[in-house]
């Protein structure tokens, strides 16, 4: 889409006020009820608040339950986790997803079946997905004992969710099985830019399948392999649903988001918790403002 | 599949209108739901109002009474005799998951912010004291005399006061006890050990008899289950969570013996996966037949010998045993307590106290225990013949509960408890040495005990 | 591989081993799942696992309704669901219109906005919603979860929706004005109808996306009967029973509607997704 705007004669003074008037409804509720509890857990997260307390008046104390998790032992070792897992779950969904986008990007028989068996981890609930997965990881009958015992991996069943290895190899088996495939979509809809004919070039220059990757398709595929990155990124940054309902946090899995919900709702800190809660918003909000710079031309184009 | 387009868009377009057909519906629905709560606090949406207010006088006065679904049907039967027995009040209630976590969380959500919408709790014993120092409970000292009290077991009464005050009453409790392979032990011809060292000598020759392959079954996830676990070893080893002055004692030199035994029967005896074994977990493994004994509560008794079980008959039960420090056994003791919120009217505070004279009579007492098999708290109902016929365990049963213990009571307990969890888990799972696991526990739990 | 020679077949079988492979290794799960859920109770913890049952029972079926509130788990999130993507699209349709298709100033930044809405972290902004939907006594209320979940439905339906009014050729609405429709009249009578398959697409995206939250749900709905299902499920397990069987049942009857959704429109729900996330 290019700018060529041309200025028309009795809407165009109207079309800014219609465009504010017709975003207004929306803009209303999100103020409501988005961008003010961001404020407020801003605010929150400034004092002293047990809900198991009262009488104390929940007075302001300034930062200091920011400056309280970095004394935290339990905190650290929630943001240090968070970050491995982030980091190893979004390499393999990378790895994974990139693979079989490459493979579904040719025309094969079955090529329909695949792409919708792919959207079934995506659409199915985490807390579902975390269920089903804990059951194959069980000690005693799980699926995941019995494959490993057959093909000789293993010799007797090991209990998976018992150690901080285990637990965290599970976790992350389980985040990929969910979401390498959603991966493998976006970046498939970035391959799918690249013209056939650009190959067929390169092939007749005699390029090789390699040096094709290279210079064709890496360069081509870059901006949206990063912008699927980024989202996987904020995403597994905030990982909550999965490690509550698999591990609960246990064997040193516990997440920066399952340690925050945990003062919140479990010890009703709402001071610390929602410091906590801030610090992931913080972190989330810089990932998405990178995202959006890659997205950049896109939010400029629709300016036009 | 472009032919397929227009029949999926047709589909589609059929969909949205049923859907927001379907939706228009959806929100009736909430606005009424909002409308109900408006003006009134009585009830939940979606709850089983079971008892319907048509053709009753209109002076009642409603009960809104909130406890696990784990208990709902018995307490229900309960109830709907309580409201056939008088006309003045009427009992409703309000069930919640049967999960210890989620009951403790809804119940500290709404009385956190004064709400009214619950009188009447089922609460477990461990959440007393934090309940209470939050200063939610009635205070139950004015409506019941000890002629009440005095016919319970004192454990469960001491449990149920804090700071001197009876702000609460036993309903029901329970306790850990050592159910164990008759078979096995009879095929060995051994007796029933009392040590843990006697019981991994016998695990030892066990194994491979009548299909037992684990010496011990327990539970050691990172859960209040495993508080229960870890308590009653410190206990039976001598030692203990907090001082009679209530500082922190946890890395005594007791205490590391008691998580040494314990450790030991994870890695030499359970079933590999105990450290994630809640309750149901480990009984599943037990009723497989494979474990020689199971440290469990009570209800496992007959729970334990169900249609799925595959050692019906074949189980026994004694006492917890004991280790090198420890001179009699504890068990853990739990159980549920009614406590009254504070913020209702005297009112209502003085008919929920005659819906809870009504629970805790004798006679309600024996009749719960006779149709949901929850061992009551009043003791003349062990040595009912009737209840008796029925639960035979119970005529050993009742020395083990008055052995009971109750978890150490803090107002944090819900933050002492997850110390314990996490420190004591990464013990047993080997993350974290011992010793250094209590000292880093002493040195949490100190932190917010100051 | 249109142009297929002799010489390619070794290469097309090790082609297809991996597509199998990869597909077999999606599968898997719900395969496990659905053999667990009707398998006999004495066959789910068979040493070595039994993967086929001997023969079939569909008492975790009904259990699943019988012993929990699984039918009330179903209408509650569906309730919720349905009215979350019917209020977005309600309200976010003309915003879309607007920020696709009309010229104001600020536009980049209510785009970059919106879309950095659609990420907030659900944990952000949990204790003030939890606070003020109990100031409301809208705790374990259909409004008190569908309030909170507009607030990443909605910011997601309209960065999609402005994805799908942006890629209309332009023109239209010059056409329209010299017809003499008016802004209103072009967005109701233009341009929503021409975009009804879109409509649908981001409908079907933020359905998914509303009916699989969880931590709200968890949070704001503590009364069992008003439980969604992926909490609902999430809270089988009690002191009481094992219930594996129970699980696999009740997650084989949630994800076969939404599997079937899937199959059948996955064209649509591609076209949203991939229309959000990637620069065209």
């Amino acid at each position: 889409m290019r700018k060529n705007i041309k200025k028309h004669n009795f809407m165009s003074s109207t079309e800014a006020r219609d465009a504010w008037l017709m975003m207004a409804p929306a803009l209303i509720v999100l103020l409501v009820i988005a961008v003010y509890p961001i404020i407020r857990t801003f605010w929150l997260s400034m004092h002293e608040m047990m809900l198991t307390d009262p009488s104390s008046g929940y007075p302001y104390i300034g930062f200091k339950n920011y400056f309280n998790i970095l004394k935290d032992k339990k905190a650290i070792e929630a943001i240090l986790f968070t970050l491995k897992f982030t980091a190893t779950t979004v390499s393999f969904e990378l790895i994974i997803g990139y693979a079989a986008a490459l493979i579904m990007n040719k025309a094969f028989r079955g090529k329909g079946l695949v792409r919708a068996a792919i959207l079934i981890p995506w659409a199915i609930p985490t807390s579902v997905s975390a269920l089903m997965w804990k059951f194959i990881y069980n000690d005693q009958y799980g699926l995941f004992n019995d494959v490993l015992y057959r093909l000789g991996v293993i010799h007797s069943y090991k209990a998976w969710l018992s150690t901080s290895g285990g637990s965290f190899m599970a976790l992350v088996i389980t985040d990929v099985w969910k979401t390498a495939p959603y991966m493998a979509l976006l970046i498939l809809a970035g391959l799918q830019m690249i013209s056939e004919d650009l190959y067929e070039a390169a092939k007749i220059d005699g390029a090789g399948v390699i040096k094709r990757f290279i210079y064709i398709t890496l360069p081509i595929a870059k901006n949206t392999v990063i912008v699927a990155l980024l989202f996987r990124t904020l995403d597994a940054f905030r990982v909550f649903d999965l490690i509550s309902v698999m591990t609960g946090g246990a064997n040193r899995t516990e997440s920066i988001a399952v340690y925050s919900y945990k003062n919140l709702m479990k010890f009703l800190d709402f001071g610390y918790g929602s410091a906590l809660a801030v610090l992931i918003f913080i972190v989330v909000f810089i990932i998405s403002l990178i995202y959006m710079r890659f997205l950049g031309n896109k939010l400029t184009d629709m300016e036009g | 599949m472009k032919e397929n387009l227009k029949r999926v868009l047709g589909l589609g377009l059929t969909l949205i209108m049923v859907l927001s057909l379907a939706a228009c519906g959806g929100k009736a629905q909430t606005e009424n739901v909002g409308n109900t709560t408006e003006g009134t606090t009585t009830e939940d949406s979606g709850k089983e109002g079971t008892v319907t207010e048509s053709a009753e006088p209109t002076e009642k006065i409603t009960i809104n009474f909130s406890f696990d679904q784990g208990v709902g049907e018995p307490t229900q039967e309960i109830v709907d005799q309580f409201n056939a027995s008088q006309d003045k009040i009427e009992v409703k209630t309000v069930l919640l998951p049967q999960d210890a976590n989620v009951v403790h969380d809804d119940f500290v959500n709404k009385l956190a912010t004064g709400d009214t919408s619950i009188d009447i709790m089922g609460l477990d014993v461990v959440y007393i004291a934090e309940f209470a120092s939050a200063g939610w409970l009635a205070d139950l000292g004015q409506y019941f005399d000890n002629t009440v009290t005095d016919t319970m077991i004192k454990g469960t009464v001491d449990a149920a006061t804090y700071d001197g005050k009876l702000v609460a009453m036993p309903w029901f409790t329970n306790s850990s006890v050592l159910f164990y392979r008759k078979d096995v032990l009879e095929k060995l011809g051994a007796e029933v050990p009392t040590t843990y060292d006697g019981w991994m000598k016998l695990a030892d020759n066990a194994v491979g008899i009548n299909g037992i392959e684990y010496g011990a079954d327990f539970q050691a996830s990172q859960s209040e289950a495993l508080v229960c676990n870890w308590v009653e070893y410190v206990w039976n080893h001598g030692g203990d969570i907090f001082d009679s002055n209530g500082k922190p004692v946890i890395n005594s030199t007791q205490n590391v013996a008691a998580t040494t035994t314990m450790k030991k029967l994870v890695d030499e005896y359970a079933p590999e996966g105990v450290t994630t074994y809640a309750e149901t977990e480990s009984e599943q493994v037990f009723k497989e037949g494979k474990c020689l004994f199971i440290r469990d509560w009570s209800g496992f008794w007959s729970s334990g010998q169900g249609e799925d079980s595959k050692v019906t008959g074949m189980i026994g039960a004694t006492t917890l045993p004991i280790g090198e420090g420890g001179t009699e056994p504890h068990s853990c003791l739990g159980g549920l307590d009614l406590v009254v919120n504070t913020n209702i009217s005297d009112t209502q505070k003085e008919a929920a106290a005659e819906f809870i004279r009504y629970m805790v009579s004798a006679e309600t007492q024996k009749n719960m225990t006779l149709i949901s098999s929850q061992p009551p708290v009043v003791k003349d109902v062990y040595k009912d013949a009737e209840i008796l016929e029925k639960i035979p365990f119970y005529a050993d049963f009742y020395s083990v509960i008055e052995g009971g213990k109750s978890r150490p009571q803090s107002p944090k307990y819900a933050k002492v408890s997850d110390a314990i969890q996490r420190h004591i888990h990464q013990a047993l799972t080997g993350e974290v040495e011992i010793q250094k696991a209590l000292d880093d526990l002493q040195a949490e739990v100190e932190e917010f005990s100051k | 591989m249109s142009k297929n020679k002799k010489n390619d077949i070794p290469k097309i079988i090790i082609f297809y081993a991996f597509v199998s492979l990869f597909v077999g290794i999606i599968v898997l799960p719900f395969f496990w799942q659905f053999m667990t859920s009707i398998k006999p109770l004495s066959e789910i913890a068979a040493m070595p696992a039994k993967w086929i049952p001997s023969y079939v029972q569909v008492q975790f079926y009904i259990n699943v309704f019988t012993k929990h509130p699984f039918h009330r788990y179903l209408l509650n999130s569906f309730i919720v669901a349905v009215t979350t993507t019917l209020l977005s699209i309600l309200i976010g349709a003309s915003a879309a219109y607007a920020l696709a298709r009309l010229r104001f100033k600020g536009k980049k930044f209510m785009l970059m906005a919106i879309l950095s809405i659609s990420m907030f972290p659900t944990i952000a902004t949990l204790s003030p919603i939890y606070l003020l939907l109990k100031q409301l006594h809208l705790i374990n209320k259909y409004a008190g979860l569908i309030i909170p979940y507009i607030t990443f439905a909605l910011p997601l339906a309209i960065w999609l929706l402005t994805n799908f009014f942006s890629q209309l050729p332009k023109g239209f609405e010059e056409a329209a004005e010299i017809d003499g429709c008016s802004r209103l009249g072009i967005f109701f009578r233009i341009m929503l109808p021409l975009i009804k398959p879109a409509i649908f697409s981001v409908a079907l995206i933020v359905f998914i996306n509303a009916w699989n939250e969880y931590i709200y749900a968890l949070t704001f709905m503590t009364n069992d009967l008003m439980r969604t299902v992926p909490v609902g499920i999430a809270l089988f397990p009690s002191n009481y029973e094992l219930p594996w069987g129970d699980m696999a049942a009740g997650s084989i009857v949630v994800t076969v509607p939404l599997i079937i959704m899937v199959l059948i429109f996955q064209k649509k729900i591609i076209a949203g997704l991939t229309t959000g996330g990637i620069k065209e």
